[in-house]
């Protein structure tokens, strides 16, 4: 496989657009494949790029989408843009679906994608954040169910009420839990699926920006899949989960501080108590922080600055697998709390607590210790939480990196999932992220790799 | 050699939230200064950035100082030390998000210590 990666650090389209002109003239390969990843000072300004792209190569299956940052050489950057322009041996596709509920849109790429491939590349937003009038719209929405929640007599009743919102969260394409989607598709593909759900640090309307085949998709799922010498690995810092609720709660109290068991009231992809209180109320109350207004959403959405990061977490623990996955809290102003997670397969108990990132840098880096090929190019998805943890100290995992792999290029994304079928090396270890069976997906700490033989 | 450390620093200095980009020498003394913003601006900062200049720098460079950084009422300067000899200045505004300017300025760093080694 022959591949071309540019790299351009300037969030001025028209620099970046020469130096990605001058480097597309001197390629000597045609790509069967092309990813183009945005950071956020591009994001707004992509279609001079898409543009350039498609003159080149207006047939090559092609995947765009918003990273906060990337990692290539020795450089990483947190704003521009890179694209990956690969000559991969053997079958390379695109699919996409959009405008539908996310059920429907992962059973519809499900069946689009089949069975036959050795690997694919998801694209979906975990959190959607639509228009103006749409969030609006979604605020009221919360509003007019959380009074009927309240007179509901008994939970039972509550739980119907948390079910028919979350419907209407999925339908309007606002959240697409990432384990349901995860399972839907992979019981139709039974291939490895490297998922990249993405959820921006700092949001804004119409956001995240996911492009397929030169179309852009609001919201909607993409995929990448490969027929070939290909391997999808999954990596996590948490040490291994327990074989029931009670061990997985005594591994989780030994490297999370400050854990405090608390009772939820939930239901597909809605919180609507933690601790007989509303969810917003418990975080103020518990870290007395205040819940941010709505106007005040709206205004930051509009600047771009809404931050969907949180150092506080709910730990689920999944009642099928006894893994977690941490769910950050955030200061928003709803009623009822939204998850990027399908709640139903975790207990109602779950622990609050502050998170943290043990073993740090080093321990995210052992994903390339499941290199299966000697020559490959090794493109990894790493959680962005890191950047916030670590700052300019990320760096430090270039020369990590180096000591594993030749050839390498990742991405800053919302933690990434994966699915990935019996027989991989990565099931010596019972990953604490199982959450499902062979799926993988939590809130923090993850990273992934996808290999493409050279 | 200007206009090779111009280059590196340009996506650092091309951010509108970078208000000025400058490389001190040792001694104190500027030999690059990039400014975004008008000077009336940023007049009492660079005063005062001029006056400690020497001391921070001492304790960069003999105390192992790993980077310093101070706040104005909407100011925020950093500074990196690049080689033995050079120290890379960056004044943001507010609206800065600081976990991702410190990666690129990471990255700018490493570039600034090839060619000046």
């Amino acid at each position: 496989m022959r591949y071309e990666i540019i790299a351009t650090p300037f969030n001025d389209p028209e620099k970046s657009c020469k130096i990605i002109l001058d480097k597309l003239k001197k390629l000597e390969f045609i790509p069967n494949f092309i990813l183009l990843f945005l950071t956020p000072g591009v994001q707004k300004r992509y279609t001079p790029f898409v543009r350039i792209l498609r003159k080149f190569y207006p047939a090559t299956p092609m995947l765009g989408l918003a990273v906060e940052g990337y990692i290539v050489k020795n450089e990483i950057w947190t704003r521009g843009l890179a694209i990956l322009l690969g000559e991969f041996e053997g079958e390379v596709k695109v699919y996409y679906e959009r405008e539908a509920s996310a059920t429907e849109l992962a059973r519809k790429i499900g069946s689009k994608i089949g069975r036959g491939w050795d690997a694919v590349l998801l694209v979906f937003p975990s959190v959607y954040i639509p228009g103006k009038i749409n969030v609006i719209k979604n605020l009221y929405h919360d509003k007019i169910n959380y009074i009927k929640f309240m007179l509901s007599k008994n939970s039972e009743d509550k739980k119907k009420v948390l079910e028919d919102h979350s419907k209407h969260l999925e339908k309007e394409g606002v959240i697409f839990p990432i384990n349901k989607v995860l399972r839907i598709i992979s019981r139709k593909i039974k291939s490895s699926i490297l998922g990249v759900n993405l959820i921006p640090l700092e949001a804004s309307f119409n956001s995240p920006l996911i492009i397929a085949n030169y179309e852009v998709l609001k919201p909607g799922i993409a995929a990448m899949c490969f027929k070939g010498k290909v391997n999808i690995a999954f990596h996590d810092l948490y040490p291994e989960r327990g074989k029931d609720f009670l061990e997985t709660l005594s591994v989780i109290e030994s490297f999370l501080c400050r854990c405090e068991k608390v009772k939820l009231l939930k239901k597909e992809i809605s919180i609507g108590l933690i601790q007989n209180l509303k969810p917003s109320d418990f975080i103020e109350q518990k870290r007395k922080i205040e819940t941010s207004k709505k106007v005040e959403l709206i205004n930051q959405l509009e600047k771009g600055k809404f931050l969907m990061f949180s150092p506080y977490i709910l730990v689920l623990i999944s009642s099928t697998t006894h893994g977690c996955s941490f769910l950050g809290l955030e200061k928003l102003p709803l009623n009822f709390y939204p998850s990027i997670f399908d709640l139903d397969v975790f207990y109602d108990e779950a622990i609050f607590c502050g998170e943290v990132f043990g073993g740090g840098i080093k321990e995210m880096i052992k994903v390339f210790d499941y290199k299966i090929f000697d020559s490959a190019l090794d493109f990894f998805v790493i959680d962005c939480n890191i950047m916030m943890a670590y700052g300019g100290k990320v760096h430090s995992m270039i020369n990590l990196i180096k000591r594993k792999s030749g050839n390498f290029f990742g991405i800053f994304s919302a933690c990434p999932s994966a699915y990935i079928p019996e027989g991989s090396v990565i099931f010596k270890k019972r990953y604490l992220s199982e959450i499902e069976k062979n799926i993988f997906a939590t809130g923090s700490g993850t990273i992934t790799l996808l290999e493409l033989k050279i | 050699m200007m206009l090779k450390i111009s280059q590196i620093l340009e996506p650092i200095y091309s951010d509108p939230n970078v208000k000025m980009v400058a490389l001190y020498k040792i001694d104190g003394e500027p030999v690059f200064i990039k400014v975004n913003a008008p000077k009336a601006e940023l007049m009492s900062t660079l005063y005062w950035l001029e006056e400690q200049i020497k001391d921070l720098l001492h304790y960069i460079f003999n105390k192992n100082l790993d980077e310093a950084s101070f706040k104005f009422s909407n100011i925020r300067v950093i500074m990196y030390p690049v080689s033995r000899t050079i120290v890379l200045s960056v004044m943001v505004s507010e609206d800065a998000s600081l976990y991702k300017l410190e990666i690129d300025i990471a990255t700018a760093c490493k570039e600034l210590e090839e060619i000046l080694k």
